[in-house]
């Protein structure tokens, strides 16, 4: 199974709470990155997730957490051998009124985008946050204000000042 | 001025329809807008001359039909074809 195929049967399994988050959502909007699973964002609680996943034969595991940063829980699991990750999206900085549907997908607009990669703040969604600001200067003041904002500033001026990145995202 | 700020409302609304579905064949944009095919063929033809989405051919029950895609489905598909290539390698391994 292709990785847009995977993330249109977790969407239809989740419809109407899921929404693609991660690696698939940034290259749909430019970023080339590469990304071997899908991340979905849900507006449902865990036990639920994996009770719709069972519903339907996918063995799912819950993994949780009380310390600070953490996601409190993530869902891991396979369909048709591409992996994937349940995200609640309360804490991902996904709410429902910023979904938009793109190449049949249900992906958060932008600025929400923008918005859950600085709440994830690692090096990768960093380099995400910063190509996307190349592509479109528009997003720059609202990206370094969100990233601020999460305690995350220095590592996205590190990645929008990257020679290479600007190489790759600035003639787009 | 950029193709993208001329553009009419009518043009706007069609660019957004291919950009939010699947990839879609002319005469089903044709339908879900209401509008006239050869209208519709138009305007595709003036985005793909604009860059703005490209078509391929494709036969659906037995008749050839202009395919549409977006920047959006391009992007999917590269990303796709990354996937299928490192889990080649992986298998291989």
């Amino acid at each position: 199974m292709q990785l847009d195929e995977a993330a249109r049967r977790l969407l239809d399994i989740f419809d109407p709470d899921g929404v693609v988050i991660g690696g698939i959502c940034g290259a749909i909007y430019g970023v080339e990155r590469f990304t071997r699973d899908v991340d979905l964002a849900v507006a449902m609680r865990y036990e639920a997730v994996i009770s719709r996943l069972k519903e339907i034969g996918i063995e799912a595991m819950v993994a949780t957490s009380s310390e600070p940063g953490d996601l409190s829980w993530v869902v891991h699991g396979e369909i048709g051998g591409v992996k994937f990750q349940v995200l609640p999206a309360s804490e991902t900085g996904i709410s429902s009124a910023s979904v938009k549907l793109k190449a049949g997908l249900r992906v958060p607009d932008v600025k929400s985008f923008i918005v859950s990669k600085c709440i994830a703040a690692g090096q990768q969604d960093m380099y995400d946050v910063a190509a996307l600001c190349l592509m479109d200067a528009a997003l720059e003041a609202f990206a370094r204000e969100t990233a601020e904002q999460h305690h995350c500033l220095k590592k996205l001026e590190s990645w929008l000042s990257d020679r290479r990145l600007r190489q790759k995202y600035l003639k787009k | 001025m950029s193709y993208m700020t001329k553009m009419t409302k009518k043009k706007r609304e069609l660019l957004a329809e291919i950009e939010s579905s699947e990839a879609v064949s002319i005469y089903q944009l044709a339908r879900r807008t209401g509008r006239n095919y050869r209208r519709v063929h138009d305007h595709v033809q003036e985005f793909i001359e604009a860059g703005l989405v490209q078509v391929r051919s494709e036969v659906c029950n037995g008749r050839r039909a202009l395919i549409v895609e977006s920047e959006c489905h391009q992007r999917l598909k590269r990303l796709n074809d990354m996937y299928t290539f490192k889990a080649g390698l992986d298998a291989a391994r």
